[in-house]
């Protein structure tokens, strides 16, 4: 299942930990939708993995753009338009990790409610559902932001 | 992992989640130790019946702690790199953004569950081994063996993941 996209061919110098960072998460994701096989909230969580893949190969293209940027941007001052491309991608960082912590946190809870013998906590399962959609809607609205602006050459 | 969990040989490992394990891993060690002070017959027979089903309960610890680790690697914190990175935002320090730590809905806590769950075996263990020193001939060593299977009981009865982990 775990199928991430390639990573970046060209180099990505300040921006390379920044991919590393989105790459990680989306393993985590994976890992979060692993442990949630077998409940019921699994379907659910496997059915944003393509979302989460795809928002990671934009913030990739997005490090490209960056990189490509900040290169041409040799001075490091605020309002800069290396400065402005940092910014988003280290945005579109936040919302995936909102993201993949919203989905960590309904696996764990499907999984106990499986397994243990304490009362269902679907309810609260599905608040943290609710939440992963929504950091997946933020973090698209960022990295589509950030892809129109990166569009130019 | 498919093989059963082995006290004597935890898994590799470091961090918070492989401490608390590793205290789980103690507390059936103990239980170990105390089982081999005790004179042949039928209590020690009991005792190492029961422990069989400490190393489900210790299996159960065991998938606990590696699926902790793999979700929460740093906890309590997060990851240091993306905190350094978004410290590092040229326009504001985003680590406000998010919370203090992952938030966890009760991994950690089932985890310390068992642990206290099998410190609670190897201690009523410690007490019954301790009164038959005492007193050989003790007549209430049934009762101190039933709460002790009780006990064992209650910690299988907890959460017992299923080994999600082991088909990775």
């Amino acid at each position: 299942m775990l199928e991430l996209p390639s990573p970046p061919r060209v180099r990505l110098a300040e921006f390379t930990r920044r991919y590393a960072a989105a790459e990680a998460m989306a393993r985590r994701y994976a890992a979060a939708v692993q442990a949630a096989e077998g409940t019921p909230e699994y379907e659910r969580l496997a059915a944003e993995w393509p979302t989460v893949l795809a928002m990671l190969d934009k913030v990739c293209k997005a490090c490209e753009v960056g990189a490509r940027t900040a290169a041409r941007a040799k001075r490091r001052r605020k309002g800069s338009p290396r400065a402005v491309k940092l910014h988003q991608v280290h945005v579109a960082l936040v919302a995936l990790e909102k993201a993949v912590d919203a989905a960590v946190a309904a696996a764990v809870i499907a999984l106990l409610d499986a397994t243990g013998p304490t009362a269902s906590r679907r309810a609260e399962a599905d608040e943290w559902l609710c939440a992963l959609t929504s950091a997946l809607n933020e973090l698209e609205h960022s990295v589509v932001w950030i892809a129109d602006e990166g569009s130019d050459p | 992992m498919n093989a059963e969990p082995d006290a004597w040989a935890p898994a590799l490992g470091f961090g918070y989640w492989r401490v608390v394990y590793a205290e789980c891993c103690d507390a059936v060690l103990a239980y170990d130790r105390i089982v081999a002070t005790m004179p042949p017959g039928a209590v020690r027979g009991r005792l190492l019946e029961l422990r069989t089903e400490l190393s489900v309960r210790l299996g159960s610890a065991a998938r606990l702690a590696e699926l902790a680790a793999t979700l929460y690697a740093a906890w309590p914190e997060r990851d240091p790199a993306l905190l350094e990175l978004l410290a590092d935002d040229p326009v504001k320090d985003l680590r406000k953004e998010l919370g203090t730590g992952p938030p966890d809905p009760g991994l950690r806590e089932a985890l310390l569950d068992a642990r206290e769950e099998l410190w609670r075996v190897a201690e009523d263990a410690a007490r019954l081994a301790v009164r038959l020193r005492e007193n050989p001939i003790a007549t209430d060593v049934p009762t101190w063996l039933s709460g002790l299977a009780t006990g064992v009981a209650t910690a299988l009865a907890a959460g017992t993941p299923a080994g999600h982990l082991e088909d990775g």
